[in-house]
């Protein structure tokens, strides 16, 4: 064997070039790029099941306590749009929002909700029945929204959770 | 000639090649390294997450469905005192609907027990017990199962009906004028891995806090 075939077959198996190297290392590099997003969207995601644990059972905490505040106080007692911090040191970046909004009789018949037989409707039976659901509805019901929100990074985010309230105190006499 | 071609690279060729391929290889490696650190710290993270509102959601859930028998008044109590540890609480409740449906046992009211106990670690172990309330005698013996684990603290505050106080604890013998049961109960929990070394703790605890309404006919008929 000639030296210079022997080169040849050497040179053959001297394995890569620099450029194909580089082309491999940044299609790896891409690779790993990729898990590294996805981990730290991992990441994000469980901060943020751990943020939305504590803001429910803070909202659920806000919601039992308007109940309880309810047996003492009639539902005109409390302010129909009020908001607040939680004492706890641990829940310093939480903040509560809580809105009292009227809820129309209207679901409950439909049909002579902006109808143009409202007026006429007045002297059916039906109609006077309409007339005492509203005054309940306006004086005894009502829809508690409690919104609980904190800050995430830079981003607002919220967590809502509402009920309908009926008071049974002060039903108007028929 | 042939000496020309066996030459190879420069050397300035293979310090420029070794400097570019040491460039790129360290960016991917630190990439790595940082993405192992990473799943890491999300196994802790999602570890604390889970046993914390495991726990949480358990006592939640036997606190809803507290069973006041006011009119016999003989077999529901609502007990909790502090131990060194933290509280123990004891009280009645209904059974899973689960349970309720697949063994079909009656009365479908059991006891049940929470209290902490030391685990090696340093952190504590939140255990329950449960018997029938038949058998509410044998609640200490009975063997417990661990509900949660790194609990680093664990309070309750009990709502008492008629003053509109929060109590510290609550025995249901001597609060017979309020009802047996408090009106509400306020759970406090803060948990941790607990592989995450004892310094580190304090900044990845979990703190869960939130107000059980109880179900307290006996207050309500009065």
């Amino acid at each position: 064997m000639s030296p210079s075939t022997l080169l040849r077959t050497f040179n053959r198996n001297s394995g890569f070039t620099l450029l194909e190297v580089l082309a491999a290392l940044f299609i790896l590099s891409i690779a790993v790029f990729g898990i590294y997003q996805g981990q730290s969207n991992l990441v994000r995601m469980t901060v943020r099941s751990e943020h939305m644990a504590q803001a429910l059972g803070l909202a659920q905490q806000k919601m039992v306590e308007t109940e309880l505040e309810l047996r003492d106080k009639s539902l005109a007692g409390l302010l129909d749009d009020e908001s607040g911090e939680f004492k706890d040191e641990a829940f310093r970046d939480y903040k509560w929002n809580r809105k009292l909004t009227r809820v129309s009789a209207g679901c409950l018949f439909p049909s002579s909700q902006g109808s143009e037989e409202g007026p006429e409707n007045a002297a059916t039976p039906f109609g006077d029945i309409f007339s005492i659901a509203e005054k309940v509805f306006e004086n005894n019901v009502r829809k508690i929204q409690i919104t609980v929100s904190w800050k995430e990074g830079n981003k607002d985010r919220q967590l809502s959770l509402s009920q309908l309230y009926v008071s049974f105190k002060e039903l108007p006499s028929l | 000639m042939m000496r020309k071609r066996l030459g190879g690279f420069t050397l300035i060729e293979v310090l420029a090649a070794l400097f570019l391929f040491s460039l790129l290889t360290l960016g991917v490696s630190s990439s790595v390294r940082e993405i192992s650190k990473l799943s890491s710290r999300i196994k802790i993270r999602q570890a604390t997450v889970v046993s914390g509102i495991t726990a949480f959601d358990r006592i939640q859930r036997d606190l809803r469905m507290a069973f006041n028998e006011r009119l016999r008044n003989s077999s529901s109590w609502f007990e909790s005192d502090s131990t060194s540890l933290g509280p123990d609480l004891r009280f009645t409740t209904w059974e899973s609907p689960t349970v309720l449906l697949f063994t079909q046992r009656t009365p479908g009211l059991a006891a049940v027990r929470y209290w902490l106990e030391k685990a090696d670690d340093g952190t504590m172990n939140l255990m329950r017990s449960q018997v029938e309330i038949n058998r509410a005698s044998d609640l200490e013996k009975q063997a417990p199962e661990i509900v949660g684990q790194g609990i680093l603290k664990l309070e309750f505050e009990f709502y008492q009906g008629n003053t509109g106080q929060w109590l510290k604890s609550w025995d249901s013998k001597q609060s017979t004028t309020t009802g047996l049961f408090p009106r509400a109960v306020r759970v406090r929990l803060s948990s941790v891995d607990p592989s995450v070394p004892e310094p580190d703790r304090k900044e990845k605890t979990l703190n869960l806090e939130t107000t059980v309404l109880v179900i307290n006919e006996w207050e309500d008929r009065n």
